[in-house]
């Protein structure tokens, strides 16, 4: 009995998982056959290329997720991005050293420049959100003034091939979301992670050093962000090393994603997955809206349309619940008086 | 109120420490392209430098410039290092400037630590930076594609430098029907008109050339007019009467993610970039190439640097060259532009300046047409100075006589054969 | 003598004044370390003119900030407006039809996106987030292929007219009134202090954000103005940096991101000409740009935390 309940529960998630990315496939696929007669997806390297932008976009969502699903809001994980991938290029470069090594710096460099801006935190106390701005300031300069303003270019450079190779980001990308996987669901800091995120008092007295858990957050969020810039930069061909606080918006840019990993799936999967399976569901979207064939402004507000009406529905989808509840009381009320009046 | 002296201290250390790490890598690159530079260069530079300073007064320069890539990095370095000790002349650069206000504010900053004159190549904004230059009694030279709307008649309005919108429009014709005139085949052509759709002139007109281009090798004739093309905001197919399928594709972000679905249709094998496409779409051609094994021919603009060289050199996976043709850059704008200020900071201003008080136009090089390895090679050879111009001629360029004509012919002078036939010998 | 520090401490002038005093300090640094070539009059000016857009949507940005919201799309809504504006002018070549037009977009985009927010239940920063890119993609489109160049002697009349300035003046004694002397800036710091607190005591959280909004919007309004004054082109990229830069001004001035009792109408001009005060002095004892925004960062952190009193507690998004 306790063998089937386990197995139902599994074929539950497991549909939970495909459900979304299975339902924007088929309803971008039958506006794209009918109004332009093409696929959304129509090439074995369309689903690598999925399977590609999906995974950066999920590793960023899942940087984003460390802070956010929290409360505190990062500004400065853009610029992490940006200084880590181009610092770890760089070193890379200078040590003769090529490919595998400079994705590993750029990890070492991500992790480095997150637990900064994490135990900063945690010793200056300075609400995150201005701390973001001051250090994405710093950390955009470190990018630029390692190369001169002219950022990362892996494209073309002797040595960097395999990061260019397709199988090689498709391998990386799913090592990260195993991680992660297995990083927010069985480990100890994933406990603490979410005993913090459900309520810092009781956390605090059930022993839990908030303090070391937030700067470890930060470590994490760098690291992953790093991932994600290193594998961007390798299919992009380059990085550019953005200032002026203009790093940010790549990272923004996964909000969507995020918050339907987190708000909406995580009530039916466990969330890491629900980020990944949102990631995809994004993608194949933005992939269908390509078929049509508009411009930037026409897709971006497009989006940003679904993403508010998304916010819309989650902030008041209680009042549909109530309304139900209401509705149904009312009935049971109405049935009770009128088998009193009856009787 | 301990823990909080305790905190400060933190966060200034943290800080201090950062700041030197930052600065160290600033200088540490900095150190290093200085070593970079062409030894030959150098060595050329330091014989004139001792006779050349004592002849020109210091003066300071102040360039804005709209982005820090490799055109950019490769002129700082000239600049600092060969045409700067010349002519005696200091620069000081900008971080990338995106609008007129942050322009206006590096103008006057710059003015306050002390420069004497300003280039920007911000294209959009150049009559209202002459208009602050002026206020502040700077002199100064605009680098765009276009010409000077309004503003030119204020005095200290020297000149608009930069290669004219149809010369890009000529190179690209001419490498278009060099990597693609002479087969006699039907292509596919995907044109990435880049910023085209925002008012880039430059962008406009090379979109615009390749479409002329490509009007003149088949013989056909568009159904729209070409403008209208050039500036699309979607992706749109040129229709013609020949059926040839031509399609424009603007934007610049995540080029990428949006082209490579399109690549993937198999309908084009020819590439045609108005910006370096080679930096962002390297990697999604050359996995298209692989997956459909099909050859792609990808025309780009770009400068000359170690990846271009590799691309040019190397063989893709189908055994065709990577990067089959390139517009490059024209870099004369940035030499004329100093020299100009030079003269017209020696005295000299009524030369730099129209005869009917207006500023002048200097075009000067066309942007080179490069479609084979040997030319390329050649002109991206280490002993060839920046731009092509030697010491000697910035000399030359440089005097009470000189007039804008004169600067401008001897840009003319810089085509790709006469540079050959210049350098090679 | 450590309780006369205390109480120096614990004033509240001490946190008022912390912010001017450090720029009249910073100034008076730059004019001794310059050789006096800083605190020229027109130099001292040229730096008042740079800080004056970002001070200008800043003072606006201070009545929702105080709220305890923060808005991350002042910058798209000024860029949408001083499109919009400019157009007018093309199209009309009349001046007032440009000020009545930047005021009136400014007022209506802003009074929208406050309702987005408390009509339909989402928060402040997210109806932000999405605003930012739909904002910025209408102004792409309106935009074109085509940027707007604006006629150089309107602007540059104007700009000798001191119009900015005038702007800024005018906006800066109505926000001060309104935030200072009347009911309207108790009740937003009360919000912002303890919504749930203000709400129950019977001011409307939802109304006093629109109004909050509003006033914002007529400072957008005015900053498209001096943008289009000091920019004279108008491209897509025209004010790409201003919602950071307003943001990091509001701090810099003193003033906590997160409203409350420490809000002040002149923490956003401050903060505004601390910035520029930084960049002109800085390049001018010959610090390259390419660190120069690194050193802002630095200055950033060390004055926040100079100025706040470190949470005891456990972390949140005040520290």
């Amino acid at each position: 009995m306790k063998q089937q309940n386990k197995a139902v529960k599994l074929l539950k998630s497991v549909v939970a998982t495909v459900a979304l990315p299975l339902a924007v496939w088929a309803i971008m696929e039958v506006i794209a056959v009918v109004f332009t007669g093409s696929h959304v997806i129509s090439s074995n390297l369309d689903v690598r290329n999925l399977i590609r932008s999906a995974g950066i976009s999920a590793a960023i969502a899942f940087a984003l997720s460390m802070n956010i699903t929290s409360g505190r809001m990062d500004l400065s994980l853009g610029s992490q991005r940006v200084a880590a991938t181009i610092l770890g290029g760089v070193v890379a470069e200078a040590l003769g050293l090529g490919g595998v090594w400079v994705l590993i710096f750029a990890l070492v460099f991500g992790t480095v420049l997150g637990a900064v801006v994490g135990v900063l935190y945690v010793t200056l106390r300075i609400p995150p959100m201005v701390l973001g701005i001051g250090m994405a300031c710093i950390y955009e300069c470190f990018g630029f003034a390692a190369t001169d303003g002219v950022g990362l270019r892996l494209v073309g450079t002797e040595g960097v091939d395999l990061l260019s190779n397709m199988n090689f980001t498709i391998v990386v990308v799913l090592i990260i979301l195993v991680a992660m996987l297995i990083l927010m669901t069985y480990t100890k800091f994933s406990y603490k992670f979410r005993a913090v995120r459900g309520s810092q008092q009781i956390a605090r007295n059930s022993g839990i050093n908030i303090f070391v858990n937030v700067a470890l957050c930060y470590l994490v969020a760098g690291l992953v962000v790093s991932a994600s810039g290193v594998l961007d930069a390798a299919f992009a061909g380059s990085m550019a090393a953005s200032m002026g606080l203009t790093s940010n918006g790549s990272v923004m840019q996964n909000m969507f994603p995020m918050m339907i990993g987190c708000n909406f799936l995580s009530k039916y999967v466990n969330q890491s997955v629900g980020i990944v399976s949102a990631a995809v569901a994004v993608r194949i979207m933005t992939m269908g809206l390509n078929c049509f064939n508009m411009s930037e402004a026409m897709s971006n507000s497009i989006n940003m349309f679904l993403f508010i009406a998304y916010l819309v529905w989650q902030s008041n989808a209680w009042k549909l619940d109530r309304m139900r509840a209401d509705k149904k009381r009312i009935a049971e009320a109405k049935a009770f008086k009128a088998a009193r009046a009856a009787a | 109120m301990k823990k909080r002296m305790l905190t400060s201290a933190v966060a200034m250390l943290t800080a201090a420490s950062m700041l030197a790490a930052c600065g160290a890598t600033g200088s540490e690159s900095a150190a290093e392209t200085e070593s970079d530079t062409s030894s030959a260069a150098t060595e050329e530079a330091t014989g004139e430098e001792a006779a050349a300073t004592g002849e020109f007064e210091p003066m300071t320069i102040a360039y804005a410039t709209n982005a820090t890539d490799e055109v950019f990095a490769t002129m700082k370095d000239a600049f600092d290092n060969v045409i700067g000790p010349a002519l005696n002349i200091e620069f000081t650069y900008s971080e990338p400037l995106s609008d007129t206000g942050a322009l206006t504010t590096f103008i006057e900053n710059s003015y306050a630590a002390g420069a004497d004159a300003v280039i920007t190549n911000l294209s959009s904004s150049i009559d209202q930076a002459a208009g602050v230059c002026e206020d502040l009694g700077l002199y100064f030279v605009g680098i765009s594609s276009s010409d000077a709307v309004e503003n030119a008649d204020l005095p200290h309005y020297l000149s608009v430098a930069g290669a004219s919108a149809e010369g890009y429009g000529e190179s690209y014709a001419s490498v278009i029907k060099d990597v693609i005139g002479d087969d006699g085949e039907e292509h596919g052509i995907l044109i990435l008109s880049g910023a085209a759709a925002y008012g880039a002139t430059s962008f406009i007109e090379g979109t615009a050339g390749s479409l002329r281009a490509l009007e003149e090798v088949y013989g056909l004739t568009y159904t729209e007019d070409i403008d209208t093309l050039a500036t699309t905001a979607t992706q749109i197919d040129a229709e013609n009467d020949k059926g040839i399928k031509i399609t424009i594709f603007p934007g610049m972000a995540d080029l990428a993610t949006n082209v490579s679905p399109l690549l993937q249709t198999g309908e084009y094998d020819v590439v045609v970039g108005t910006t370096n496409i080679y930096d962002s779409l390297g990697v999604a051609v050359n996995e298209v190439e692989e997956a459909l094994d099909m050859d792609i021919k990808f025309i780009t603009r770009a400068t000359f640097n170690d990846a271009i060289s590799a691309a040019f050199n190397g063989t893709d996976s189908q055994g065709s060259p990577v990067i089959d043709g390139m517009v490059c850059n024209g870099t004369y704008e940035n030499v004329s532009a100093v020299i100009m200020l030079r003269n017209a900071f020696d005295g000299n201003v009524d030369n730099m300046r129209d005869s009917d008080g207006t500023c002048s136009r200097v075009p000067g090089m066309i942007p080179l047409a490069i479609s084979s390895v040997e030319d390329y090679n050649t002109l991206s050879s280490a002993d060839i100075p920046y731009s092509f111009v030697t010491t000697e001629d910035i000399l030359s360029l440089c005097g009470a006589d000189v007039t804008w004509q004169d600067i401008d012919e001897f840009g003319a002078s810089l085509t790709t054969e006469n540079i050959v036939a210049k350098f090679s010998a | 003598m450590q309780s006369t520090l205390l109480k120096v401490k614990e004033s509240r002038w001490t946190s008022r004044l912390l912010s001017p005093i450090i720029l009249v300090l910073l100034i008076l640094v730059f004019a001794i370390a310059t050789g006096g070539r800083f605190s020229n009059p027109r130099n001292l000016k040229m730096i008042l003119e740079q800080a004056l857009v970002v001070g200008t949507v800043a003072t606006g940005a201070v009545f929702i900030f105080a709220t305890g919201n923060v808005n991350i799309s002042m910058g798209a809504t000024t860029a949408l407006v001083t499109t919009i504006a400019a157009k007018a002018y093309m199209a009309t070549e009349s001046v007032p039809v440009m000020f009545l037009v930047a005021l009136v977009a400014g007022v209506i985009i802003m009074g929208l996106t406050a309702l987005l927010s408390t009509w339909l239940d989402v928060r402040v920063l997210y109806v932000t987030v999405v605003m930012m890119t739909l904002l910025s993609s209408i102004q792409m489109s309106i935009l074109g292929s085509a940027n707007i160049q604006l006629p150089y002697d309107m602007t540059s009349g104007m700009g000798d007219a001191n119009v900015p300035l005038i702007l800024f003046i005018v906006f800066f004694i109505i926000a001060t009134v309104l935030f200072h002397f009347t009911a309207l800036g108790r009740k937003l710091r009360y919000i912002g202090i303890n919504d749930v607190c203000a709400e129950l005591t019977g001011f409307k959280r939802s109304r006093y954000l629109l109004i909050a909004f509003l006033v914002a919007g007529v400072g957008v309004g005015f900053g498209a103005l001096s943008t289009i004054v000091r920019n004279g082109t108008i491209t897509t990229d025209t004010c790409s940096t201003l919602n950071m830069d307003c943001m990091l001004a509001i701090v810099l001035g003193g003033m906590s991101c997160f409203g409350g009792s420490r809000s002040n109408t002149y923490s956003a001009i401050v903060g505004a000409v601390m910035v520029t005060v930084l960049n002109n002095g800085l390049l001018m004892l010959g610090v390259s740009n390419t660190i120069l925004q690194a050193v802002r960062g630095v200055v950033f952190i060390i004055l926040v935390c100079a100025s706040q009193t470190r949470p005891q507690g456990l972390p949140s998004r005040d520290g």
